[in-house]
Parts: structure tokens; C-alpha cells; sequence
């Protein structure tokens, strides 16, 4: 019973992604009730896994089925380009566009200076406000200790992700890194001087 | 969807995305190398239990032992650490279950063998096991240290991997779409981004379970001064039980009711079979071993859960004192708990684990095209890097031909495989500046493919008939299998160059270029 409700949660789901090929080959698309078929299906399929095994390994396996087959599913664009003068229908071929620099000439001045700034952020400050955000959460989340220890470790990886990303694409890293530093050490200072004040 | 002019999806300010590109090409670059080497090893590791058992075929397997022969193989390693002087601090029983069908005792020193009646069957350490595992989760650092730099990869991993996403806007009309005509760049960025697409959530999860563990330690080290008035210590007792109260609570209960040996251990393997009938045990844990405070554990599987074990505790007379609350407790331990089998996809038997190979190898890839795709959009701008390329080439390769070489030295002749992997890789990827790339291209796959081919013939050679054995065939069959492929790729590769060569000679220089 357990493997026939786990095959017909990867039938499904499946299903599901061939749709959403179909979908895509189709040059005007195959419609929005389609595209949302196609979705349902995907996330319809893991209700047997809920039926075949506990919930959190059903997740679990529920979420690999739908990576190996799209993966599979790359292959029919990958062969048909491949070979020479197929007559097999492809998707159109979108122009191919170079992102422009983001820094252009204009902004060439400087550039050593906002290396440094990400440098900086990306290797002292970046992680002094996610350890920071880790001790804010383990200072004041409610919960108990294991909780407060445990998703602290989520708030530091948040945290951390959040700083990197904005500072290593803003064009003005040095804003950046001070922004950061200042919450960094008002929210890592302040959260150890409360806790030791004996406000925790 | 190809052709279609509207969209569902919400459009994303351009500056946003260069914004993200950027900050992913910088993070990419800098992370390239070590993430490729955690990622590749990471993928390998997955079969770890495989590799155990293949490095020592000749121990007795089984799929189940009787509490009095463990009980029999405790008190043989008890004797044995008496009479070598070893003082261990804890000692572990592996119980046979279905990823590891052996009864072995491990600790710091040495690892015991046992067969079904737990009698003593010689050693069962696996060091190479040890060396490939603890490359990925420490690269060969001190533990701690090791542990924490893994941990904080798997962050900047999880940073990668959104600003990826992030700077991918088109990331669902693209989905399918795989331009293997478009030239060495645009097939790279094809490749690059639909298996960072397809294995999103695959790659998300392993890099931030991997970080979850990795920074364990840190969030520990953290909750002494912001929980715990400053004290680690009780910060350690909180999360992790007190050993000297656990030790004076076991004590409490007397003498274990029967003489055999060990009887306590068997008493207690008793206990939790009556009372967990659903939870085998997977592994016994001796802490504080041989000292009045001594302490018994057993962690037992929980089938249908991602938790690796519940540790319940028993009493000196082999009562059941409690359960540490992996499975039951707050929310924040089971999130703890489930990490290592959703890291290492230790939750579905061998299909997941091959699923899990496959998408760890496609992680590789993504690290090596990301450094090919920015050394082919230099070459485009006129910067060609053609000294980077081929140490690049060489890195990568190297990085499987010393695991494969290291790991022969080892099993042929005992040679520690940590300097020949480390300084192989130093050396190879030096000599790639020198290397033509056309040559590293074919050159470096086939030569891996050779050496991956030694280390099943190594293995034949040292342990004969038992190379066959059910616990090595499948894992020596996967190392020729692996091998065939990868000569058959340098072989296609260096083909492909010498028809390249031939055209380019035929050709205006401007054609053969492109």
C-alpha cells in the first residue's frame, strides 16, 4: 500500500510538470487554467506521501520527485538543440542579453574604495550583525532554551544572508556597512547590556 | 511559454537583478574553490555507511543481535581497553541495523569488531571513511574549528544560492529551457542555472541543515553569556542533561537484577525492546566510561520520523530513566535532531541517497560552471584568463584523482591519505598554470578515470576473495562504473579538440576563435 501511494505521488506530481512543459513549449502558452492545473497537480501529489509515511518525511520525499523529473524534463530542449538541423520542435530562442555592468564607466571612480567597503562588510561586519541577531533572539525570544538556542541558529543564518546580499549589490557598500555595523552593535550591545542589566 | 508575451510573473526592477548578479558573481568567486571541494565530497560521503563497510569486507554482518551478545562484546572491549591503558571517555556500541549490519565498539583510540554471538572478529576501523567525511564536514581542521568553517560555508551557501534566485528573474518561464547550441557560454549559463533551478530545494536544505550543524557549537558558546549568566557549563547541562546528575540518578536504582556479563546493558536492550518495540536501537553510548559515574544510552530509530535517534537513558539497573526529547520534546531539539538525515539523505533507503548523489554532483557542477561562466565572459569583454582557466581545469580534477589516489595509497599500503590528498591537490592545481587548457581538458578526466580504476584493483589486490563480498561489490562495481565514464570523457574530449584543431587550421582565424 505504502509504495503504490508513493508511486502515484510521483504520477501526479509529474504529471504536474508535464503540463507545465507542454505549457511552455505551446508558443502562446496554454492558458492560465492550464498553468494552474499544472501547479495543483504538483502540489496534490504529496498528499499521498501524508498517507504512505509521517509527515515530515513525506515533505521530504514529496519535494525530491518534482526536482528529478523537471531535471528530466530539461532533456527534450537539450536534444532537440543538439542535434544538427532537427526538425523537432524547440522553444523559441530568446535573444540572448548580457546584463548590463552594473558598475559603468561613470561609476569607475571610486571602485577601489567600494572594494574595500565590501570587503570590509563582507568579512567583519556581516557576520558581527548576524551574531548579533543570534543573541538578540536567544535574549529575548519567548520559548524554551532549546527553542530560543536552536532557531537563534536560523536567526544568525537570516540574518547573515540578508547583510551579504544587500551589501555585496548596493552600490554604495560603504552606506551599507555602516548601516549594518550601527544595528549590529545596537542590537548585539544592547541585547548583552539588557541581559546582564538582569533584564532576562 | 516559450513565445508567450504575457506574463503571471511579477516584473523585477532591473537594478535589483544586476544588483544580485553582482553580489553572486563576488560571493561565487571568492567561495568557488572551497565550496566545489565541500560539495563534491559532501555528494561522495552520502554512501558513508557503503564506504564503511567496504573498506573492512571481512567483518561478520547481520541484521540483528541478541542483548547477550552485545552484552558478550562489551565485556570483551572492556577487557581489551583495560589491558592497552586506553582511557576513553565514552565508548559507542554500533548495533546492526539496516544501513550498518555490523556489531562494532568504537572509541577514541580503536574500533572492535564483533560477530553475531559477540565474539571478538578483529579490528573495524575505517579510517579512509573517516578521512573522506571528515574533509567535508571539517576539511581536515581541528573538530571545532573545522566544524564552525563548515558551518559558516553552509551560510554563505544559503547566501549564494537565494542571490542566485534572486538575480534570476525569468527563473520560471526559463525553466526548461536548455541551450545546448548556443556556444561553450550560453550552454553554461543554461546548465548553470536550470540545475541550480530544478535542485533548489535540495540545495537549500543541505546548505542550511549543513550550517544548522556546523554553528551548533557557536549558538551554544553564544547562549552562555546571553542565557546563562555567563555560565557555558550550565548552558551545556541545559540542552544537553547534567552528566553528574544523570550518573547520580542512575545509581539510584542498585545492581542490575541478573549475573551475565554486562548485565545492566542487557537488561537495559531488554527494557527498550518491551517498552519501544517500534524504535530499534542503533547505537549504545558509554559516557564517562569505566568511572563510578558511568552512564548508559541507547539511540533508537525513530522509522517514521527525520530525527536520526531518540537517546533514552537507563538506570544502573537497566531501567528506563527517560528520553533526551528528540523525539517528543520542544520543537527547537527535533529541528536539531532531523538535520543530519535530511543533510546527508538518510531518509528513503538508496534511491534518495542516489537522488541525493545526483543533485549533490549537480551542486559541483553549478560551482564549476559559475567560474567558467566568468571566465568566458571575460574572454568575450577581451580579458581572457587563460592561465585561471587551466589551474581552474586542474583543481577540479584534481580534487577526485587525489581522493581516488590517496585513497589506493591508503588501502594498499596503509599510507595516511591526508598529505598525499592535500598536497596533490596543491600540486596539480599549480601545474595547471602551465598546463594548456586544451590539453587539461582531455587529460585531467582520464587520468582521474585511471585513478579511480586503481582503487577497486587496490582493493582486489589487499583483500582478495572478499572484494566480492555483498559489502564491497556494489561499492567496487560503482568505482569501475564511475571510472569507464570518466576515460570515456577524456577519450570524447580530446577527439573533440583534435577535430576542433583540425578546423580551426582550415579555417579564417576569426572563425576558429569563436
Amino acid at each position: 500500500m505504502a509504495i503504490a501511494l508513493q508511486v502515484l505521488g510521483i504520477t501526479v506530481q509529474t504529471a504536474g510538470l508535464a503540463i507545465l512543459y507542454l505549457h511552455w513549449r505551446a508558443r502562446r502558452g496554454l492558458g492560465g487554467p492550464v498553468l494552474f492545473a499544472g501547479w495543483a497537480l504538483i502540489a496534490l501529489g504529496a498528499t499521498p506521501w501524508l498517507y504512505s509515511v509521517s509527515v515530515e518525511r513525506a515533505f521530504a520525499l514529496a519535494m525530491l520527485a518534482p526536482m528529478v523529473a523537471g531535471l528530466l524534463l530539461l532533456a527534450p530542449d537539450g536534444l532537440a538543440r543538439s542535434r544538427p538541423n532537427a526538425t523537432t520542435r524547440k522553444a523559441k530562442t530568446r535573444a540572448v542579453q548580457d546584463a548590463a555592468p552594473l558598475e559603468t564607466d561613470s561609476h569607475a571612480s571610486g571602485r577601489v574604495s567600494r572594494d574595500v567597503a565590501r570587503w570590509i562588510g563582507a568579512l567583519v561586519i556581516a557576520p558581527a550583525f548576524a551574531l548579533a541577531a543570534m543573541a538578540a533572539w536567544q535574549a529575548f525570544a519567548p520559548g524554551a532554551n532549546a527553542d530560543r538556542v536552536a532557531f537563534s541558529i536560523l536567526a544568525l543564518m537570516l540574518a547573515w544572508t540578508a547583510a551579504l546580499l544587500w551589501l555585496l549589490a548596493s552600490l554604495r557598500p560603504w552606506r551599507a556597512t555602516s548601516i549594518l555595523g550601527i544595528v549590529a552593535l545596537a542590537l548585539g550591545g544592547g541585547a548583552y547590556l539588557l541581559v546582564s542589566g538582569g533584564a532576562n | 511559454m516559450a513565445g508567450a508575451e504575457k506574463t503571471i510573473w511579477p516584473r523585477v526592477p532591473a537594478g535589483f537583478v544586476k544588483g544580485q548578479l553582482l553580489a553572486h558573481k563576488l560571493l561565487g568567486l571568492a567561495l568557488a574553490a572551497v565550496m566545489y571541494l565541500v560539495c563534491v565530497t559532501g555528494a561522495i560521503a552520502v554512501f558513508y555507511a557503503d564506504f564503511e563497510r567496504w573498506e573492512q569486507p571481512g567483518v561478520p554482518e547481520m541484521t540483528q543481535v541478541s542483548p547477550e551478545a552485545v552484552g558478550r562484546a562489551v565485556a570483551y572491549a572492556r577487557q581489551h581497553i583495560a589491558q592497552t591503558g586506553a582511557q576513553p571517555s565514552d565508548v559507542y556500541v554500533i548495533t546492526p541495523s539496516p544501513e550498518m549490519p555490523r556489531l562494532v565498539i568504537d572509541y577514541e583510540e580503536d574500533v572492535l569488531a564483533f560477530d553475531a554471538s559477540g565474539a571478538y572478529a578483529g579490528p573495524g576501523a575505517h579510517e579512509l571513511t573517516h578521512f573522506l567525511t571528515e574533509l567535508h564536514y571539517a576539511l581536515h581542521l581541528p573538530w571545532q574549528i573545522g566544524f564552525i568553517v563548515i558551518g559558516v560555508l553552509g551560510v554563505l551557501l544559503v547566501a549564494l544560492i537565494v542571490g542566485g534566485a534572486l538575480a534570476l528573474p525569468r527563473m520560471f518561464r526559463d525553466a526548461f529551457t536548455l541551450r545546448l547550441d548556443g556556444g561553450r557560454r550560453l550552454s553554461r549559463v543554461d546548465i548553470h542555472n536550470r540545475l541550480a533551478v530544478w535542485g533548489l530545494p535540495f540545495h537549500l536544505l543541505v546548505a542550511a541543515s549543513g550550517a544548522v550543524m556546523g554553528l551548533a557549537l557557536v549558538a551554544v558558546g553564544v547562549a552562555g553569556p546571553m542565557m546563562f549568566g555567563g555560565d557555558s557549563a550550565r548552558a551545556m547541562a541545559d540542552l544537553y542533561g547534567d552528566p553528574a546528575a544523570i550518573a547520580a540518578q542512575a545509581r539510584q536504582a542498585g545492581p542490575p537484577p541478573s549475573m551475565l556479563p554486562e548485565a545492566r546493558i542487557v537488561t537495559a536492550l531488554e527494557t527498550l525492546a518491551r517498552e519501544r518495540p517500534d524504535n530499534p536501537p542503533l547505537y549504545m553510548a558509554l559516557n564517562q566510561f569505566g568511572t563510578p559515574d558511568e552512564t548508559l544510552a541507547i539511540g533508537a530509530g525513530h522509522s517514521d520520523r527525520l530525527i536520526y535517534s531518540e537517546t533514552y537513558r537507563f538506570d544502573s539497573a537497566g531501567g528506563l530513566m527517560g528520553a533526551d526529547g528528540y523525539a517528543e520534546g520542544e520543537a527547537g531539539r527535533q529541528v536539531l535532531a532531523s538535520m543530519f538525515r535530511i543533510h546527508a539523505g538518510a531518509f528513503g533507503g538508496p534511491l534518495v541517497k542516489f537522488i541525493y548523489l545526483a543533485l549533490g554532483l549537480a551542486l559541483s557542477f553549478i560551482c564549476t560552471t559559475g567560474v567558467d561562466i566568468w571566465l568566458a565572459k571575460a574572454a568575450a569583454r577581451g580579458r581572457a584568463h587563460p592561465r585561471i582557466q587551466s589551474t581552474w581545469t586542474s583543481f577540479v580534477w584534481a580534487t577526485p584523482a587525489m581522493l581516488a589516489l590517496a585513497s589506493t595509497l591508503y588501502v594498499l599500503w596503509a599510507i595516511s591519505p591526508v598529505p598525499i590528498f592535500w598536497g596533490g591537490v596543491l600540486l596539480l592545481s599549480l601545474a595547471g598554470v602551465w598546463t594548456p587548457q586544451h590539453l587539461a581538458h582531455w587529460l585531467a578526466p582520464f587520468a582521474t578515470g585511471l585513478l579511480t580504476l586503481s582503487l577497486p584493483l587496490a582493493h582486489a589486490a589487499r583483500f582478495g576473495a572478499d572484494a566480492a563480498a555483498p559489502s564491497a561489490v556494489w561499492v567496487n562495481a560503482a568505482l569501475v562504473f564511475a571510472a569507464a565514464l570518466l576515460i570515456a570523457l577524456g577519450l570524447r574530449n580530446q577527439r573533440r579538440g583534435a577535430a576542433a584543431h583540425t578546423n580551426a587550421q582550415g579555417a579564417p582565424a576569426s572563425l576558429a576563435a569563436s
